[in-house]
């Protein structure tokens, strides 16, 4: 273990832990996203709340301490309201019509990318901030944002551990689970919400590329190399982690020295295409 | 309300999509019945399944049924196809499972229920194979079993034997007419295939033109009602 990575962690412990609680986290909720079909939707709802952080930003709640709450906490406040209600309003969509939202998706994602620029195009501070979430940057996490992180990664554990099954009926086919009894709306405002609460902590943590990047790359890699989705909800969060403190011990090289967030995301999109390139060459699996 | 020994009840039943595609449907569904609901493409067979069981509102008359099928326990709805994604590594055994999705049960008990039905469709020891690799015989087959693990006493399926080679479609069908048998199952079953309706059918629905004909499959083969709404009289 090199003596650069050693002081890194040192100094950067809160942040680190931050990085790999939500490299469990996220992939745990892309593997729905994977399930609708909807890989896509993890950036739009990512941008969406960069877009909320923006309006905190506009209105002047982004520094000192207003109404009792800090600029951080207005942020998140924000951010996570955009980024539930675009998750929400997307997968009821999804459960009601199961129409295909690749249109819609990349619509919010390029209107949040763009409305964040506008609104804040005369505020230099406000514009630093959201470029710099939009970019990746890790290294901003406090003690406060572990716990977070380490409370949302429970929750999603407990919840998904208590309703595994009904959430892979619900997002596989919301018109059987409604066959079954069961009411796809309730699973879509509960998934919703926790999709845009986690979703916004992350980009307001560990900026948009990281967020995104962990949603997805950890299932896409899994779903190539496990033989049922049982092993990938158990293995993707196990790889994300890995895959981001592997990239962490890369990133802080003294020859190579690189950002942590986009080395990780960096390192998970080269394995993902390596695997797809590797399968195809010698097949798909059978069993 | 349902009369005893009624599973399923309608009274001048209206089922569309904002407008009217059949109208004034009366029928009662008993234990050990098979129904089989004819009509040509775009009758309405399938938004008349999809009414019944509890998917789309009806949109006049009323329907009646047994609190199990209320409460979805006792219903076992069969679709096409599920949209499923091939691309997904989703074993056999996990798409039976989602069958018991709404039902508290300990993994033990789950992974019984799917082994006897593995062996109830003819799928005994292929529970680790990847959906994507099954041929459609056997998905639908995995529809099947998946409905049957609710252990359920009306069956809806909407053409289960769409696309199939006969002798697959003979087996299938050889397969519900069991379970029917011998566990009062009844099925109410849409269907373009007069062969098998003819052969399996104990009573028919036959859609034509926005209006049903109810009544016994024989009767309703004997007097030419079939052979009219299908427009298969001047073939015969």
């Amino acid at each position: 273990m090199s003596d650069t990575f050693l002081q890194a962690v040192q100094l950067f412990a809160a942040p680190f832990t931050t990085a790999l609680l939500l490299a469990a986290l996220l992939p745990r909720l892309g593997f729905w996203l994977l399930l609708r079909q909807q890989v896509f939707l993890g950036a739009a709802i990512g941008q969406a709340s960069a877009l909320g952080f923006a309006v905190a930003l506009w209105c002047g709640l982004g520094s000192g301490i207003l109404h009792g709450l800090t600029n951080d906490s207005w942020l998140i406040v924000f951010g996570g309201l955009s980024a539930m209600a675009v998750a929400v309003l997307s997968l009821r969509a999804l459960s009601a019509a199961r129409s295909n939202l690749e249109a819609r998706s990349v619509t919010v994602f390029l209107l949040g990318g763009s409305g964040a620029m506008l609104l804040l195009a005369n505020d230099p501070h406000g514009l630093h901030e959201v470029m710099r979430l939009q970019s990746s940057s890790m290294l901003g996490a406090s003690a406060n944002d572990v716990v977070i992180a380490g409370a949302l990664l429970l929750i999603t554990v407990v919840a998904q551990q208590r309703f595994h099954f009904r959430l892979l009926l619900w997002a596989m086919d919301p018109t059987q689970a409604r066959a079954q009894g069961l009411r796809p709306i309730n699973y879509d405002v509960a998934v919703g919400a926790c999709f845009g609460l986690c979703v916004a902590f992350a980009t307001h943590a560990t900026g948009l590329l990281f967020t995104v990047g962990l949603l997805v790359l950890p299932v896409l890699l899994m779903r190539e190399l496990c033989a049922s989705l049982r092993s990938v909800i158990r293995w993707a969060p196990i790889v994300g982690a890995s895959g981001t403190l592997l990239a962490l011990f890369i990133a802080h090289q003294p020859s190579i020295d690189w950002p942590p967030g986009q080395a990780a995301v960096a390192l998970l999109s080269v394995a993902v295409f390596v695997v797809r390139v590797t399968r195809t060459m010698r097949g798909p699996i059978r069993g | 309300m349902t009369t005893p020994g009624e599973l399923l009840s309608t009274s001048k039943l209206v089922v569309g999509f904002r407008t009217p595609l059949l109208s004034g449907l009366t029928v009662q569904f008993r234990p050990s019945e098979w129904w089989f609901v004819l009509g040509r493409n775009g009758a309405g067979k399938s938004t008349l399944l999809h009414t019944l069981a509890g998917l789309m509102p009806p949109l006049g008359g009323e329907l009646f049924c047994v609190a199990g099928i209320a409460n979805r326990s006792a219903l076992g709805f069969v679709p096409q196809e599920p949209p499923l994604q091939p691309s997904l590594p989703m074993q056999l055994a996990e798409f039976l499972e989602l069958g018991l999705a709404d039902q508290r049960t300990s993994r033990k008990e789950r992974d019984a229920a799917v082994a006897a039905v593995l062996v109830h469709i003819g799928l005994s020891g292929l529970g680790s194979l990847r959906w994507s690799v099954l041929s459609l015989g056997q998905r639908r087959r995995a529809l099947i079993g998946r409905a049957l693990l609710r252990k359920p006493s009306l069956m809806i399926l909407d053409e289960p034997t769409t696309s199939l080679d006969p002798g697959t479609a003979l087996q299938i069908v050889h397969d519900l007419d069991y379970l029917r048998l011998s566990r009062g199952l009844c099925l109410l079953h849409s269907s373009h295939d007069l062969v098998l309706a003819q052969r399996f059918a104990t009573h028919l629905v036959v859609i034509d033109d926005g209006e049903a004909h109810v009544g016994p499959a024989d009767l309703l083969f004997a007097t030419g009602v079939v052979a009219n709404a299908l427009g298969t009289g001047a073939l015969s």
